[in-house]
């Protein structure tokens, strides 16, 4: 190859050299570009890794902050909660101490009243006949006196009781017909007195019985009709209606039920004051109190007794225009018109004294011995006076010890009317003693105390107890229950 | 040393001498490198001064001269090489001002290892300006020559009043005055 051929590939190996190079130093800053990218992006997402770190500490801390004021209202709930339960637990105790006081001062008001409705009864029987039409008409006064404020001391106690959740409800068959007969021997007189139309009317299509509980059911038509009869003037108009009735009307489901409605041409109740007159101590204003008398406890306890009965108590009223109370019993009350069924089953065991007597029934003794077993001398001596009237003997002792001891002498003892609440020793311990002697097994024994609950009567009646009549007991009461044992 | 230099020397002996003297002083030379020259390698400065001494005593020019006029060529043949350099460049005096925060860092974008002069220009009229050399090498006189070309490229017309500095030996560092006269 000559020096021109030689110098030709020599430009040519240069040239290719030069390309080489440039190619390279293009390569060389694409790699530094992408380079620098590269760092650029780790850089940021360095700075997002940062700025998320950030973030998220941020959240934390947040969130132990959200924690920490849970946790705050977390405890001063627990706190509120404790504080309340130990309120709640007062309340308890409070309420069970006035329950308790309510029902102590309801026995020490009815023990006195006791005497007092006997003796003024045995007094204005004036079988001696020689007292004035003044004295009659004073202790005619003192009679009644003392049945209403006995009614008052009743009703205060059941509000109590109602109150304490303590009432129950005891249901049984009920004749119509004798309820009615009950209403009209108690009403009629009163409403006599006042010149008032008063009528009982029974649907013809409805049966003898019904199911429910007589003591409320009474109770409440008896508030209802005194009611009635207080707030109408004279020469108005009273009436009981009993009939069938649509029990829900306000649903699709209806079903038949029984009412009671209670209708006065009285002086109404203004609508506004429809609710309130069955709270508690609400009349309809504080001048019915002073023209009428009255606690304000009558419809409370009313609404509340028709309630615990599942019954609905509703009123429709004008002022002066008179008004209708209704208790409508439940559909359950109804019962299908059987003729089997037993009269007696209304005697029920537990609720002896819840029988009318019949008033006029003239009972006379046989000289037989009653023990009367009463520590409060005022009652012993009421009872003796009545008792010896109608041809009883009678022997009394102030505790149960006293009474035991009497009986280890005196062996010719027909009957014990015996008290509860007593020193030394209290009627139940001397039931009980009594009961554990094969000799008394057989004695008849009736209990008559102040202490009205159905809770006492039943362990009296555990603790064999004959008979249970709660004072104040009425003359004819005592009298008819007597003549059965003896 | 960046290959560049030892690229476009070699070509410049080539080109202005001969193929021959090339080989003559690289042969002379006893490189460490064998005269293998590539743009992108990285070579002992002292293998130019020693070629250039060499080229001094075949040609019978003054080594400075001679490093003078290296710079000259080399001007011309970053202008061809690198003419993005140029855009948007109307003066020497930009273009100068540019080398050191421009030229020199986009060269240590493909060369980290690159260990360029360190250049400050001080402007001290619209016509006047100031230029400090300083470098860890002799080359002084390149740079002068550099200038010069760089006048030549923009077709001024430059008096460049150079004074030498001590630095770390002759050649390393220098003030470069310069006028532009118009």
């Amino acid at each position: 190859m000559d020096a021109e051929a030689w110098k030709k590939r020599y430009q040519r190996e240069k040239s290719a050299r030069k390309a080489a190079e440039r190619i390279a130093e293009e390569k060389t800053r694409e790699i530094f570009f992408r380079n620098q990218e590269l760092t650029k992006l780790a850089a940021s997402l360095e700075e997002a890794v940062k700025e998320r770190t950030r973030e998220l500490e941020k959240q934390n801390f947040s969130l132990e902050e959200h924690r920490d004021k849970l946790k705050n209202q977390q405890r001063m709930l627990q706190s509120t909660n404790q504080a309340l339960e130990e309120k709640a637990i007062e309340l308890e105790k409070i309420s069970r101490y006035k329950s308790e006081f309510l029902a102590n001062v309801s026995h020490e008001l009815r023990t006195p009243l006791n005497s007092t409705i006997i003796l003024a009864k045995l007094i204005l029987d004036n079988s001696e006949g020689n007292l004035s039409a003044d004295d009659l008409y004073s202790m005619s006064v003192i009679y009644n006196n003392s049945n209403e404020l006995l009614e008052i001391i009743e009703d205060i106690l059941d509000m109590s009781q109602v109150q304490a959740g303590e009432l129950s409800i005891h249901m049984e068959d009920v004749s119509i017909h004798e309820l009615c007969q009950g209403l009209e021997e108690q009403f009629r007189p009163l409403a006599d007195e006042k010149s008032l139309a008063f009528t009982i009317d029974v649907d013809t299509d409805l049966g003898e019985w019904i199911n429910t509980d007589r003591k409320r059911l009474k109770q409440i038509l008896k508030n209802l009709l005194s009611n009635a009869c207080k707030f109408t003037p004279e020469k108005g108009r009273v009436a009981l209606r009993i009939f069938r009735d649509v029990w829900n009307p306000d649903t699709d489901y209806t079903s038949e039920c029984l009412s009671f409605a209670v209708s006065d041409s009285g002086i109404g109740i203004p609508v506004d004051k429809q609710q309130t007159i069955f709270q508690m101590f609400k009349q309809v204003d504080g001048s019915t109190s002073r023209q009428y008398g009255g606690t304000g406890l009558g419809l409370a306890i009313c609404r509340k007794l028709s309630d615990l009965m599942d019954a609905r108590l509703t009123l429709v009223s004008e002022k002066d225009q008179g008004a209708t109370f209704t208790l409508s019993l439940p559909p359950g009350s109804l019962l299908p018109d059987a003729a089997d069924h037993n009269p007696s089953s209304m005697n029920n065991d537990f609720f002896l004294n819840t029988v009318e007597p019949d008033s006029d029934e003239v009972f006379e003794f046989n000289q037989q011995t009653v023990l009367v077993v009463d520590d409060d001398l005022r009652n012993s001596f009421a009872l003796s006076q009545l008792l010896q009237k109608h041809g009883l003997k009678v022997l009394l002792s102030e505790n149960g010890r006293q009474a035991l001891e009497l009986m280890e002498t005196e062996r010719h003892i027909d009957l014990v009317v015996l008290d509860l609440m007593m020193p030394t020793m209290d009627g139940f311990t001397m039931l009980e003693k009594l009961r554990s002697e094969v000799e008394y097994r057989m004695l008849p024994v009736v209990v008559v105390t102040a202490s009205a609950s159905a809770e006492d009567e039943k362990r009296c009646r555990l603790a064999g107890a004959d008979d249970y009549l709660s004072k104040p007991v009425e003359a004819p009461e005592l009298l008819s229950c007597l003549h059965r044992w003896l | 040393m960046k290959g560049v230099i030892f690229t476009e020397f070699m070509e410049m002996v080539e080109q202005k001498f001969s193929v021959d003297v090339a080989e003559e002083i690289i042969s002379a030379a006893n490189l460490e490198s064998n005269g293998e020259y590539t743009s992108l390698g990285t070579y002992s400065h002292e293998e130019v001064l020693n070629l250039v001494t060499l080229l001094s005593e075949k040609s019978g020019l003054e080594a400075g001269d001679l490093a003078l006029a290296f710079g000259e060529y080399l001007f011309g043949r970053f202008a061809t090489i690198h003419a993005d350099f140029f855009h948007g460049v109307s003066s020497g005096f930009d273009f100068i001002e540019k080398v050191e925060d421009y030229i020199h860092i986009e060269v240590q974008k493909l060369y980290p290892d690159a260990n360029p002069p360190k250049l400050t220009c001080t402007r001290e009229a619209d016509d006047k300006m100031a230029l400090h050399y300083r470098s860890h090498r002799p080359f002084a006189s390149v740079a002068e020559g550099l200038i010069k070309g760089c006048a030549a490229h923009f077709n001024e017309n430059l008096t460049i009043d150079r004074q030498d500095l001590p630095g770390v030996g002759p050649g390393t560092e220098a003030r470069f005055l310069m006028e532009r006269k118009s």
